[in-house]
């Protein structure tokens, strides 16, 4: 039988306006143990560019990044500065 | 001819003559429009070694091929000349109202050589050329200007670009206001204008500019229209402007703080896009966009007043004066932004020229005594605004500030080579090198010195979803490259970008309306082209205008003296990140950028160890008058 991991994900400023069902944009969720970053994003909806960065427990990380249990991530929209 | 006028007005200030050129298909089939037209009389006019602040300096007006025709997205014009802060090509874009309106005013660019004997303006109305008297305003600033010029002609209507006393002062970096809130910030092309005696270009017309298709432009405008919510840059554009990217560059560890010796900064959620919702009165845009990215703020108390009509802080102004000046009062950088805004100050430029005095003080090189009084610690809320008024009108310490920070810097000394932050004499805006490594190239290479729209950055391409990656296939990149990676493929992608990024500003494209960054296919651009001019045009045709005019850019700076050891770093880039979330990470390796460089000569067609257009370049980009 799989373990399940659990996350805390918030979601940073315009991106609680793509996934407004998450009301408070800090939601708990579990996936299979040894999901990645980027099929957290892919199951929340937000892999078509949406997010900018995503910070797991305060570290830059990227797609290939394994969830671990009781991780909390953040995820920022993208941005262009100008 | 379909979506010009076929028309450019010269004006001689020091004989008060103009001149019409009338020019053929061909010519703007070649140069398009923006810096294409500036370059082309750039290289035609100006002097090698000219001072860029002398009558012989020649000032470019010209909006792009697409502006002012119902083409979505596309309102800028470009203003060009020799910059009095790099020495080299001066360039640079604002959208608005202003490019649209000089075309339908009966021009495609106003020339402007010379210095009058005395303060005038320039007043275009439907093909008519005045010569105005300004000597009642030359010390005004922007806000009075305007209304001066409304009353003096009894026109409203007229849309103004013009400078205040930071270009009546000759400060080597005043920009050039439009409409009082869009800008031509970079390069001190406001400066140009005040030593030329020219207080402002005020222009209306009431023209249609002509278009071949007007049904598949219409339709192009209605996809945007319908599409720009769906689509996550623009949708984030139009909703928190670029301010949103203050908590993000934070959270990354790439928020340049401290004259950008941290990279975090405590204070960053005060200054960023969520605190300044509280002030926003409107979301802004320029003609034929629909996305309004712009913040419009407003502060109304007794002890603090802040006008809309200035506009709000962008994402470089809120980390230029905020962050990096250890500043977390939003409402100063509110304040100081609408001063820099009244009296045309860059504000990356003043932002980066106070913080680097701030790290000279910090570290002793600079005592009360050289300040007048000003105690030059990072996060003094006291000296922002004292400053800024000294720098644009070139008083007490702010004198020698007004100069631009590498000038400044010679002054200090040898000491501050570890945290001066510029290129050819700009100062670097806010983009760290050290975590998109693509920015070391842009900063190097961009013709105008430190420049952040050179060419696309880095974190649009690193995945096979990423935005930028799957909008710029047509161009032929295909692989996903990490932002951090500085190789072959990342110089390619560099080179590529550099000719697209020409090319819409030739057309007069905004970055945030186009990609790789944002809505508009690429190809959509070359229907739009066919559209407003019946030309069977071509992305590669397009491509190639791109890369005619990076390569002039190359030649104009080439013949002003500069030099490939002219295409460098600021020492900071080379070494680790400090603190934050990349602490001990990131530095850029200095044989690998330098090799990276000169093979972007090479794929450029520029010789590897000079950096200079070979002639085989130049005949095959159609520019054989231009040869040596």
């Amino acid at each position: 039988m799989s373990t399940l991991v659990k996350v805390v994900v918030e979601l940073k400023s315009v991106l609680k306006q793509w996934r407004s069902d998450l009301v408070s944009g800090k939601s708990e969720f579990q996936f299979q143990e040894g999901a990645t970053v980027g099929e957290m994003l892919r199951y929340l909806g937000l892999c078509h560019g949406e997010v900018g960065l995503v910070v797991v427990n305060g570290e830059v990380a990227n797609e290939d990044r394994e969830l671990e249990d009781g991780a909390k991530v953040e995820l920022y929209p993208i941005f262009s500065g100008g | 001819m379909m979506g010009l006028n076929g028309t450019i007005l010269k004006v001689n200030l020091s004989e008060r003559e103009t001149e019409i050129y009338e020019c053929a298909e061909a010519f703007y089939r070649t140069y398009i429009g923006g810096p294409g037209i500036g370059l082309y009389y750039l290289l035609k006019k100006v002097p090698a070694n000219c001072d860029p602040l002398s009558p012989d300096n020649v000032l470019v007006f010209a909006p792009g091929l697409l502006t002012g025709t119902a083409a979505p997205c596309a309102p800028r014009f470009t203003v060009c000349a020799k910059s009095p802060l790099t020495n080299a090509l001066g360039k640079s874009e604002a959208g608005g109202f202003w490019g649209p309106e000089l075309k339908k005013a009966g021009f495609d660019a106003v020339i402007v050589e010379g210095k009058a004997d005395s303060p005038v303006y320039i007043l275009i109305v439907d093909g008519k050329v005045e010569i105005r008297d300004a000597s009642k305003i030359w010390d005004a600033e922007t806000g009075e200007t305007e209304e001066y010029i409304f009353m003096d002609t009894g026109m409203k209507n007229l849309e103004v670009a013009c400078i205040g006393p930071g270009g009546t002062n000759c400060v080597r970096f005043a920009g050039i206001a439009s409409g009082l809130s869009h800008f031509n910030g970079r390069n001190g092309l406001g400066a140009v204008m005040g030593s030329k005696n020219l207080k402002a270009i005020a222009v209306c017309g009431s023209r249609r500019v002509e278009v071949s298709d007007k049904e598949k432009i219409k339709q192009i405008a209605q996809w945007v229209n319908q599409n720009y919510r769906n689509h996550p840059l623009s949708f984030a554009l139009h909703e928190k402007g670029t301010p949103i990217g203050i908590e993000s560059s934070n959270a990354s560890g790439c928020l340049p703080t401290y004259n950008w010796s941290q990279s975090v900064f405590s204070g960053a959620e005060s200054i960023g896009a969520e605190a300044l919702e509280k002030y926003l009165v409107k979301r802004d845009g320029c003609y034929s966009c629909p996305i309004k990215c712009k913040r419009v703020v407003e502060i109304d108390r007794p002890d603090l007043k802040v006008e809309r009509r200035y506009g709000g802080p962008e994402y470089e102004t809120l980390a230029a004066l905020g962050s990096n000046c250890g500043i977390r009062n939003l409402e100063l950088i509110i304040k100081a932004n609408e001063m820099c805004n009244r009296y045309t100050l860059d504000t990356i430029s003043t932002g980066m020229v106070i913080s680097f005095a701030m790290a000279c003080y910090s570290r002793g090189l600079l005592t009360k005594e050289d300040t007048g009084g000003l105690e030059l610690e990072f996060g003094n809320e006291e000296v922002i605004l004292p400053l800024i008024e000294q720098i644009a009108y070139r008083r007490g310490f702010g004198k020698m500030l007004a100069d631009g920070t590498r000038r400044f810097a010679a002054q200090v000394g040898q000491e501050v080579k570890n945290f001066l932050l510029e290129v050819k004499g700009q100062e670097v805006p806010m983009h760290d090198p050290r975590v998109k490594a693509g920015m070391s190239l842009q900063y190097a290479l961009a013709p105008q010195g430190a420049d952040h729209w050179f060419a696309q950055h880095d974190p649009f391409f690193t995945s096979r979803e990423s935005l930028g990656l799957t909008a710029v296939a047509p161009l032929g990149i295909l692989e996903p490259i990490s932002a951090t990676d500085i190789g072959p493929d990342k110089v390619r992608l560099i080179l590529y970008t550099s000719f697209l990024n020409f090319m819409y500003d030739c057309l007069g494209v905004c970055v945030f309306g186009a990609v790789a960054r944002s809505l508009i296919p690429i190809n959509y651009f070359v229907e739009l082209t066919q559209a407003v001019t019946g030309w069977e045009t071509s992305l590669w045709e397009l491509m190639k205008v791109g890369e005619r005019i990076n390569t002039m850019a190359r030649l104009f700076n080439v013949r002003q003296g500069f030099k490939a050891e002219d295409d460098k770093l600021p020492k900071l880039f080379f070494q680790l990140i400090s603190g934050g979330p990349l602490d001990g990470k990131g530095g850029i390796d200095e044989k690998t950028f330098r090799d990276a460089v000169q093979l972007y000569y090479e794929m450029a067609g520029w010789d590897r160890a000079t950096g200079i257009p070979t002639n085989g370049k130049l005949l095959e980009l159609g520019l054989k008058e231009f040869c040596c």
